[in-house]
C-alpha cells in the first residue's frame, strides 16, 4: 500500500491554516506576481527564504518539501542547459561545464529562473497544503463571484476542481492496486524486457479508466441524491469573516510586491 | 508447495507512522508458520489486522522487515528467486476490476504473453482454465469481458490467475458482493480445484459459516499476531475465542451443538444442513410416536 498521504492536506490547525482563503489566494496571487516581476537574486532568494519559513511556520514535514523542490529537477537542469545556449558571450566566460558556457549574465538569468520554478511551486503547494480543499474552493468561488453575472459556471467549474483534487490520493491508491493485480497474473512479465513492460500499460490504464468512469457516475448519484442541484439555491454552512491579521497579511504582501520597484 | 514463514515481522516504515496510525496499523509481529501442500485454508480477523500485509508478503509484494519465508525451503526474497512468487497466484477483492481486453480469451491468456508459446498451446491452457471455472470455451471466448455478469466476470478473472498454472491460490475476499448462488458456485468451484489440481487455497473471510463449512484450517489474525490456528469448528465453538473477536457462533455450529445437547445426534461436532434436516425429522417423528402411544 503506497503512502499517499503526501499529496493531501491534513488538518493540523497552525496559524497559517486559520488565514481567510479569500484573502489566502489573494497574497498567493500578490506573491505570486512579486516572485515573477522580481528580478533580484538575493531578494529572490530572501523570498523563497521566507515561503520555507512559512513552511516551518505550518509544521508541513521537511521531506515533502525535499520532494517537491527535487521533483523540478528536470526543470531545473532544462533551464540551465536553455540559458547557456541561449545567452552567449564569448568574452564573459564564467565558468565552463563540459559544454555548457555560462556568461555571467546566463547563469544570473538560469539561478533566477530556477528560483521563480521553485518559488510558485512552493507557494501553491503552500497554498494547498495549508487549506482544506473545500474551504479552498470556496474562497475561490467567493473571489470569482463577480463572473457569475456574465454567466460564467464558476461554482460548477470549482466543484470540477475540488473533485479532481480529493479524487487524486484514491487514484494513486487506486493504480497501486490495478498494478499488483496486474504482475499477480501476469506470468512475471514485470521482470522482463522494456517490450515486455510496455504491454503493461494497456491493462493499468483501461481497468483504471473504467473505474474513474464507473466512480464518477457513482458520485453524480451520490450528490443528486442528497439534493445537490449545482448553485442554485445554495446556502453556505460557513460564514467567512476578515480579521485583522488578513489585513495584515494582506498589507506584508503588498510592501513585498513594492519592494521590488524600490530596490 | 510448503510455505513456512520464520518469525517474520512487518512494519512500514518508521517516518510513515504517524500516517500509518490514522488509516491501518499494518504491522505483523514475529510470525512462525507452516502451510503444508493442498491446505483449504481460510484467514479471518477485522480489518486492520494485518491480513493484506500478511497476503502481500507470500506473494512477495511486500518483503518482511524481520525473519523469512521459505518456499519449498527456499527464501525468494534472499536468494533473489522473485520467480518463484510466479508459482503464488493472487486474486484481489473485486477481480473483475483487472479486466481490460476486448474478449475473454484475450484476457485470460494475458499472464501467457511473456512465455512465448504456440497459439496451441496457448487456447489448451485457456481452455483448461475456463472448463477450472466452469465457463464453457466456446461461448465465452469472444465475448467482452465488460458485458459478462458479476458472478462471470469474477470467474473469468480467476481463470486468469489460474492459467499460470499455480501451486498456491491466495484470495482476497473472494465472495465479497457475490449473490449467494455465485458464493456457491466459487467454493464448489475451489474445492475442486483444490482436490483435482492439489491446489493450495488462502482465502480471507468474514462469514464464519463459509470458514465452518468450507476451510479445513483457521488462521485468526488479531492485531498483527495470530492467536487462533487450528480447525474451524474447534475454534469457533470455543466462546472465550469468539467473545475475543466479539464474533457471534456461526448458525451451523449452534444447530449441532443444540442437537447434540437434546441428545439427538451424538459425537460430531459440525453437521451439514441435511444430517441436521433428517435428525429433526427422525427425533420429531419419535416424539410423535410417543405422544400417539399415550
Amino acid at each position: 500500500m503506497a503512502n499517499n498521504s503526501f499529496l493531501l492536506y491534513q488538518k493540523q490547525n497552525t496559524w497559517i491554516e486559520r488565514w481567510d482563503p479569500r484573502m489566502k489566494i489573494t497574497v498567493s496571487l500578490i506573491f505570486a506576481a512579486a516572485l515573477l516581476l522580481n528580478h533580484h537574486l538575493l531578494l529572490k532568494t530572501a523570498q523563497i527564504a521566507l515561503l520555507i519559513f512559512l513552511w516551518w511556520i505550518a509544521k508541513l514535514s521537511w521531506k515533502v518539501l525535499i520532494i517537491t523542490i527535487l521533483s523540478l529537477t528536470i526543470f531545473f537542469i532544462s533551464t540551465m542547459i536553455y540559458q547557456s545556449m541561449l545567452i552567449t558571450n564569448p568574452g564573459d566566460t564564467l565558468i565552463q561545464i563540459g559544454i555548457l558556457e555560462y556568461s555571467a549574465e546566463g547563469a544570473l538569468n538560469g539561478l533566477l529562473m530556477c528560483e521563480q520554478i521553485a518559488g510558485i511551486v512552493l507557494l501553491l503547494s503552500l497554498l494547498v497544503r495549508t487549506t482544506s480543499p473545500i474551504i479552498l474552493a470556496e474562497g475561490l468561488e467567493m473571489i470569482l463571484k463577480p463572473l457569475k453575472k456574465i454567466k460564467l459556471p464558476v461554482h460548477e467549474a470549482v466543484m470540477m476542481f475540488t473533485i479532481a483534487l480529493r479524487f487524486l490520493p484514491i487514484l494513486v491508491e487506486e493504480i497501486d492496486k490495478i498494478r499488483k493485480a496486474q504482475i499477480a497474473r501476469g506470468g512475471g512479465f514485470h521482470r522482463k524486457g522494456v517490450s515486455s513492460r510496455w504491454r503493461g500499460i494497456l491493462p493499468m490504464l483501461m481497468p483504471l479508466f473504467v473505474l474513474s468512469i464507473l466512480r464518477a457516475k457513482e458520485l453524480a448519484v451520490a450528490m443528486e441524491s442528497r439534493c445537490y442541484q449545482g448553485d442554485h439555491g445554495r446556502t453556505p454552512i460557513r460564514k467567512y469573516k476578515l480579521h485583522p491579521r488578513d489585513y495584515s497579511i494582506l498589507a506584508f504582501s503588498i510592501v513585498n510586491l513594492m519592494l521590488i520597484f524600490i530596490v | 508447495m510448503q510455505i513456512q514463514l520464520v518469525n517474520v515481522s512487518f512494519t512500514y516504515s518508521k517516518k510513515k507512522k504517524r500516517a500509518a496510525s490514522t488509516a491501518a496499523p499494518s504491522v505483523l509481529h514475529h510470525i512462525n508458520l507452516t502451510i503444508q501442500s493442498g491446505e483449504m485454508l481460510a484467514i479471518a480477523g477485522k480489518s486492520g489486522s494485518g491480513k493484506s500485509t500478511f497476503l502481500q508478503l507470500l506473494k512477495g509484494f511486500l518483503a518482511p522487515t524481520g525473519g523469512q519465508i521459505l518456499l519449498d525451503g527456499i527464501d525468494p526474497n534472499t536468494s533473489k528467486r522473485p520467480d518463484l512468487f510466479d508459482q503464488i497466484g493472487y486474486i484481489f477483492q473485486y477481480p473483475e476490476h483487472q479486466l481490460f481486453s476486448p474478449t475473454v480469451f484475450e484476457d485470460i491468456a494475458f499472464g501467457l504473453q511473456s512465455a512465448k508459446l504456440t497459439r496451441e498451446i496457448k487456447e489448451q491452457k485457456v481452455r483448461k482454465a475456463m472448463k477450472a471455472v466452469q465457463l464453457d470455451y466456446d461461448e465465452f471466448k469472444d465475448r467482452s469481458p465488460f458485458e459478462l455478469s458479476g458472478g462471470e466476470k469474477r470467474r473469468v478473472a480467476i481463470a486468469g490467475a489460474v492459467v499460470l498454472e499455480p501451486r498456491v491460490l491466495i484470495l482476497d475476499e473472494p465472495t465479497a458482493g457475490l449473490d449467494l448462488q455465485s458464493r456457491t458456485a466459487l467454493f464448489d468451484l475451489l474445492h475442486q480445484m483444490n482436490e483435482e489440481l492439489g491446489l493450495t487455497i488462502l482465502w480471507v473471510s468474514h462469514q464464519l459459516d463459509e470458514i465452518v463449512n468450507h476451510a479445513c484450517r483457521l488462521l485468526a489474525l488479531k492485531k498483527g499476531e495470530f492467536i487462533a490456528d487450528g480447525s474451524p469448528v474447534a475454534i469457533l465453538s470455543d466462546p472465550a475465542f469468539l467473545n475475543a473477536f466479539g464474533w457471534e457462533e456461526p448458525s451451523v455450529l449452534i444447530v449441532s451443538r443444540l442437537l447434540k445437547e437434546l441428545g439427538i445426534t451424538s459425537g460430531n461436532d459440525r453437521i451439514s444442513p441435511e444430517e441436521a434436516a433428517d435428525a429433526i425429522a427422525a427425533a420429531l417423528s419419535l416424539h410423535q410416536q410417543q405422544i400417539t402411544a399415550k
